[in-house]
């Protein structure tokens, strides 16, 4: 089992869903799950610490579970099958330990609000993760590689004509 | 406390959804708006759709059910500033009660998962609570004049010759 973090919540332009980075604490590893909107907004409230007037359904799962004194060890990040990925949440129930199914986004908005850690299997990591999105380049040999199709797209610009031509002028 | 059925879930030409609660033992309604999610959350239940995922509220019901707890009643109880209040009554495995408050959306998702009854405070129904106005008795002659009056100047001879 790996432990993981959210790196960030990403929104989409093209569709309601929501993208759910989870980044593992030792390494560099990112696994993307999209979610559903309710779902993403219910995470990003409260790692915004947003106050909503009324307990949303993930605040009132969490104050069942501290009314009731359970104590949720961890939510697991299990399994893909299918393109879905499959969830647990982990408690101390009378007999040792006990899980409960669920979907990751119900499995991470309850995590961040009883404030347990969250885990990827080992496979599921290997699988389905990827390397993190939108990291920096660093300065060093490599990021001039990354930039060459750039490169060369700016020297193939004929940067003599802009003078003699005012019709390619913005207005 | 009134009990109540869930009557319907209503759909708006704006998209915003409303869950009816009749009494139980008398015509009285109170509408309560809710959430896209909730209300399907309640709908699909309702239906016996099973669902390939379990969704928010049936995760609930599951840890209220590992931990040995039941869900005894939800009930609406109270109303303020428009927006109405519920609260759920679990009881624990010690037999202990817990009141936990709740949006009725939610609790009324659960009530359907746990086939509890739901109420509503006496109060908050005299208040909101609307009556359907009679169905207005037979129509009498006067009312359809018209029709009578058109369909009287309809020349239906006129059918088997076309």
């Amino acid at each position: 089992m790996i432990e993981v973090k959210i790196e960030s919540i990403r929104i989409s332009l093209m569709s309601p869903n929501q993208v759910i980075i989870l980044k593992e604490l030792d390494g560099e590893r990112c696994l993307p799950i999209i979610v559903a909107k309710p779902e993403g907004d219910a995470i990003t409230f409260k790692l915004n610490h947003m106050e909503v007037l009324r307990p949303l359904s993930f605040d009132l799962a969490a104050s069942i579970i501290e009314s009731l004194e359970a104590k949720i060890s961890h939510v697991l990040i299990k399994d893909l099958r299918n393109n879905h990925f499959f969830a647990s949440l982990h408690f101390q129930g009378d007999s040792g330990e006990a899980e409960i199914d669920c979907r990751p986004s119900d499995g991470i908005a309850i995590a961040v609000r009883v404030s347990c850690p969250i885990f990827v299997e080992d496979d599921v990591m290997q699988k389905a993760s990827i390397r993190q999105p939108g990291a920096s380049a660093s300065a060093d040999g490599d990021a001039v590689d990354d930039v060459g199709a750039f490169n060369d797209f700016i020297g193939s610009l004929d940067l003599g004509d802009l003078d003699e031509d005012d019709t390619n002028r913005p207005a | 406390m009134v009990e109540v059925k869930i009557d319907a879930i209503r759909v708006t030409m704006m998209g915003s959804r409303a869950v009816i609660l009749k009494d139980a033992e008398s015509n009285r309604y109170l509408s309560i708006w809710i959430g896209e999610t909730e209300a399907n959350s309640i709908s699909v239940q309702l239906q016996g759709y099973s669902l390939a995922r379990p969704i928010t509220h049936d995760l609930i019901v599951s840890i209220v059910r590992d931990m040995g707890a039941s869900v005894r009643h939800v009930v609406v109880c109270d109303m303020r500033e428009e927006t109405y209040y519920a609260r759920i009554l679990i009881v624990n495995r010690d037999g202990k009660e817990l009141s936990i408050d709740s949006r009725p959306s939610d609790a009324i998702a659960i009530a359907v998962r746990c086939d509890c009854p739901i109420y509503v405070e006496d109060e908050i129904m005299d208040k909101h609570s609307l009556v359907p106005e009679e169905e207005t008795a037979t129509l009498a002659d006067d009312d359809i004049g018209a029709f009578k009056d058109f369909l009287g100047s309809l020349d239906l001879d006129d059918l088997d010759k076309k």
